[in-house]
């Protein structure tokens, strides 16, 4: 019993890290508040994918590590070792699957899709062995077991469109569910026993996995000159099964595309599920790029012997991640091109909520070489396609907190010590700021994400490019010690960022709060209104203010020198007061000529209201109204 | 006049693969040109590593290390350019067939003799057009010879090249194939041979080094060994007797026979056993093998002299 405890102890070990993968995918739909359609759709892809994904991996896990002939020669029969493996998984599975139910956006939302979720699961775990064995690893046995699933799927809808069916799941009564139920679970149970057989008649022919799927069919030979294009080629070929996965992301869009002409299904729908179904399989392929490109050479060992040729390392290096990042977007442009094309105006505004219209193509690659350049930082960090891909959505994550946390520090940090960001505003810039440097500061402000992307890929790039040449440990410390760098560098990023913003902010503090104090001094003063003229306003010193209030030195600063005017005009300003909206009106206004030529002016009472201009450009309201 | 440039160079070489675990201890290394140079050492020596930061696959902690007078850090196209080398675990992109593997390694090289290839293939009998992922262990490792030779470089680095060639082909590889690599241009083409399976290297080895836990034991030329390593038997007609060898390296004692194994100081030795009246009393020169067998124990028995006796 203890040997048996231990060898399922061996089995949920090398489950943990890919199920608490999946399980964190499964926690973030918690979060979202509300769901949309397509955020459903994601979701329910991300279930659709995480299941077969952890049925898969019990076994993927021997091919990737080459212990099956071990595993096989222990004294123990083939079908003792599946049982234990199945317990693990069945284990993780329904963990798993417990957690997406409770999510607010969940493929579980209603009776007709639990069930076909239960079937999805169910026919997924009982073939799992069977496709694993058949596509000798991890990734190959994924890729069969979705491609069986919708392969089901098109069945199902192929039969009902032969009965004169509906053809959406949504319509389908209990008595098709039940159906469909019974024809799965009978099928679930013939995979089953095809598994059980295909283990007990399984032949080890190799003990490294070099016959597995990623081999790929024999196209892109090698040449006996041209380096370089040797190199191409040979990356080309690496990413075969993305190939393939964006083949089937077209194909998936054109065969949604057909199915507009059927009457009684919305143009909209279609639309919104090509566009998941693209993100979807696209992004997998996107994020396969990378993983697959340096992952499959690590595990291959062909990594290492790269190493020894007699070309640059660097040049080595970035092919490779030219091939990937390309590669990647060549293959979701086509898909999204594809699909306005064949949705036309109803494709369009699905995109239209993620700004995905205007530089549409331009956003497309920044995404797509964002998660492609993660994955292949991933599958330099780590060992193997399988953990590179499941290490690059907790190292986003881990990213994206970071940046997160370092704009929260800076609200803590900046904001509270006002006297730090106005004093860098003085240091920086003692007066308003011109038009232009405004502007330039809003576009920094616009602009931000790129000014946190960019020296996060150039960390990233440094520690992927030596991190490529370098033998790798295999352990958790050396994963997170890896990840420190991007994380530090997305911290600072977020800390950094808003700064011009509280800069900008504190100079129109400190204008705000002179001019306010200059009016404020006039006020106690208690002119009356009466007795101004409009042809002669009333000038005052800084020594006139000083006799009814305490100056502070900024405003001595700024306005010694020059004359102060108090000139007679009724003003009336929409203002707050309680919360409510009101019209506030004001007698006279405040003029004062900054030392810098600001011409500003100022009225106040309960409310507020000014503005300034200069020979460069404006502050607030120019002009008194 | 210069002296000549050693092809390798290693001089108080330190490299960790983590903290405190140090696969290599200020290691030296010097191989001259036109040399067939043996790298000796149980497993985990630290060979490997040695072969690593060579080719710049690992960069020293501490040290420098030179190959043909360059440094391989900084300049390791230059270096790769001129060596080829074969690992231990030899991999190969598993849709090319043996033809495109040989294609696409000979495209990073400036020069490739395709008569000593076919020659090559048709000995290993290897067909070209069978897939690397169909090909086993051995297969795999004439393949990585082929593309080693191919290209004459002068330097070439074999880590554990045998392991997994059977018998006919692991002789016909280090007779003829490696004797003809160095024959095609005589002290200028050099061999750096890592492998603990010496006796098989016995007749090509010019000299050696042995390592043990990431530091070299010694560096002798292969004569020099045999002539300073010697074994001596002698026979009594009673128990042998019991005397001071504290100068050998091992002494075994079983029944009236004693076996002596020197490191120098041969003829004092036979000078004390001719003195017991021994029946009989050869010496013969070590193997490499022995030799490294003999250096390595005496490693782990550093009080002295380890004196086995049989029942």
């Amino acid at each position: 019993m203890d040997l048996q405890f231990s060898r399922i102890r061996k089995e949920a070990r090398a489950m943990f890290w890919p199920w608490c993968a999946v399980i964190f995918a499964g926690v973030l739909t918690w979060l979202r508040p509300y769901g949309s359609q397509e955020l459903w759709l994601i979701t329910t892809n991300t279930f659709l994918i995480a299941i077969p994904l952890l049925a898969t991996i019990p076994l993927g896990m021997e091919f990737q590590h080459g212990t099956l002939p071990l595993l096989f020669s222990q004294p123990v029969a083939r079908t003792r070792i599946l049982r234990e493996k199945w317990i693990v998984m069945a284990v993780a599975v329904v963990s798993a699957a417990i957690v997406y139910a409770f999510g607010r956006v969940s493929p579980f939302q209603d009776r007709n899709t639990s069930i076909i979720a239960g079937i999805w699961m169910i026919t997924a775990i009982c073939s799992a062995t069977f496709w694993t064995l058949v596509a000798r690893s991890t990734i190959g046995g994924l890729i069969l077991n979705l491609f069986q699933g919708w392969g089901m799927a098109f069945t199902w809808q192929l039969a009902r469109w032969l009965l004169r069916l509906p053809p959406l799941t949504e319509t389908e009564s209990m008595g098709d569910l039940l159906i469909a139920t019974l024809a799965a679970l009978g099928y679930a149970l013939a995979m089953l026993r095809l598994s059980q057989w295909k283990l007990a008649r399984f032949q080890v022919t190799g003990a490294v996995p070099d016959t597995n799927v990623f081999a790929g069919p024999h196209i892109l030979g090698s040449k006996p000159s041209g380096a370089v294009v040797n190199l191409v080629r040979k990356e080309l070929h690496l990413l075969w099964l993305v190939w393939l996965l964006m083949i089937v992301t077209i194909l998936g869009v054109l065969g949604l595309a057909v199915l507009q002409p059927l009457p009684g299904i919305p143009h909209e729908k279609l639309a919104a599920a090509a566009f998941a179904y693209i993100v979807t399989i696209g992004g997998i392929a996107t994020v396969l790029a990378g993983s697959l490109s340096m992952g499959e050479e690590r595990t291959w060992g062909t990594q290492s012997g790269n190493m020894t040729l007699p070309v640059s390392v660097r040049l080595q290096w970035l092919i490779k991640l030219a091939v990937v990042i390309f590669g990647s977007f060549v293959g979701l442009a086509s898909a999204i091109s594809l699909a306005k094309i064949a949705f036309g105006q109803a494709f369009i505004d699905v995109l239209l909520p993620y700004d995905l219209v205007r530089y549409g193509m331009l956003k497309l690659f920044m995404a797509s070489s964002i998660l492609s350049f993660a994955a292949f930082w991933c599958g330099c960090v780590v060992k193997g396609t399988v953990r590179a891909t499941l290490l690059v959505f907790p190292a986003l994550g881990a990213v994206w907190w970071a940046y997160w946390g370092g704009m929260r520090a800076f609200v803590q940090i900046w904001l509270r010590a006002e006297t730090i960001s106005g004093g860098v505003a003085s240091m920086l810039h003692p007066f308003p700021f011109a038009p232009s440097t405004r502007t330039m500061l809003t576009q920094i402000q616009i602009w931000g994400l790129q000014w946190f992307v960019i020296p996060l890929v150039a960390v990233g790039a440094i520690q992927s490019y030596r991190l490529f040449r370098r033998e790798i440990q295999d352990s958790v410390s050396f994963v997170i010690r890896q990840m420190l760098p991007p994380v530090i560098a997305a911290f600072l990023c977020g800390l950094f960022m808003p700064f011009p913003r509280v800069v900008e902010a504190s100079v129109d503090g400190q204008t705000y709060t002179v001019l306010l104090e200059v009016s404020r001094a006039i006020e106690k003063m208690q002119i009356d209104p009466a007795k101004l003229d409009a042809a002669h306003p009333l000038e005052l010193t800084l020594d006139d203010l000083s006799r009814t209030s305490p100056l502070s030195d900024r405003l001595r600063r700024w306005v010694d020198g020059t004359v102060i005017t108090v000139t007679p005009r009724v003003i009336i300003r929409p203002s707050w007061r309680n919360g409510r909206p009101y019209l506030a009106t004001f007698n006279y206004f405040t003029s004062v000529r900054l030392k810098n030529d600001w011409n500003c002016w100022v009225v106040t009472s309960n409310s507020f209201s000014m503005g300034c201009t200069s020979p460069y450009g404006t502050w607030g309201i120019p002009t008194p109204p | 006049m210069n002296a000549p440039t050693s092809v390798i160079h290693i001089e108080n070489l330190t490299y960790a693969y983590g903290r405190g675990s140090e696969a290599i201890d200020n290691f030296n290394l010097r191989v001259e040109a036109g040399r067939c140079y043996g790298l000796f050492g149980r497993n985990g020596a630290g060979k490997t590593t040695a072969i690593k930061c060579l080719l710049n696959l690992l960069r020293p902690e501490r040290g420098h290390v030179r190959v043909f007078g360059i440094d391989p850090g900084k300049h390791e196209v230059e270096v790769k350019r001129r060596l080829t080398y074969v690992p231990d675990q030899v991999s190969f992109y598993p849709w090319m067939t043996i033809r495109e593997t040989l294609d696409y390694l000979a495209s990073f090289r400036e020069h490739w003799n395709a008569a000593t290839e076919q020659e090559l293939l048709r000995r290993f009998h290897l067909d070209a057009n069978r897939r690397a992922a169909a090909l086993s262990k051995g297969q795999r490792t004439q393949v990585a010879l082929i593309a080693a030779i191919c290209p004459e470089p002068d330097l070439l680095l074999l880590d554990e090249p045998t392991s997994g060639l059977d018998p006919i082909v692991r002789r016909e590889f280090i007779e003829t194939v490696i004797g003809a690599y160095q024959e095609g241009n005589p002290g200028n083409r050099t061999i750096l041979v890592s492998t603990h399976l010496i006796s098989e290297f016995e007749g090509l080895i010019d000299e050696f080094t042995i390592m043990d836990r990431g530091r070299g034991l010694i560096t002798l030329r292969a004569d020099e060994a045999r002539d300073r390593y010697k074994r001596i038997r002698a026979r009594f007609s009673q128990s042998a007797p019991e005397l001071d060898l504290s100068m050998a390296l091992h002494v075994r004692r079983a029944g009236r026979e004693l076996d002596v194994i020197v490191n120098g100081g041969g003829r004092e030795v036979m000078d004390r056993l001719l003195k017991y009246n021994p029946e009989a009393l050869t010496t013969e020169a070590l193997t490499l093998e022995e030799i490294f067998v003999a250096t390595s124990r005496d490693q782990e028995t550093l009080n002295g002299p380890a004196v086995l006796e049989n029942p």
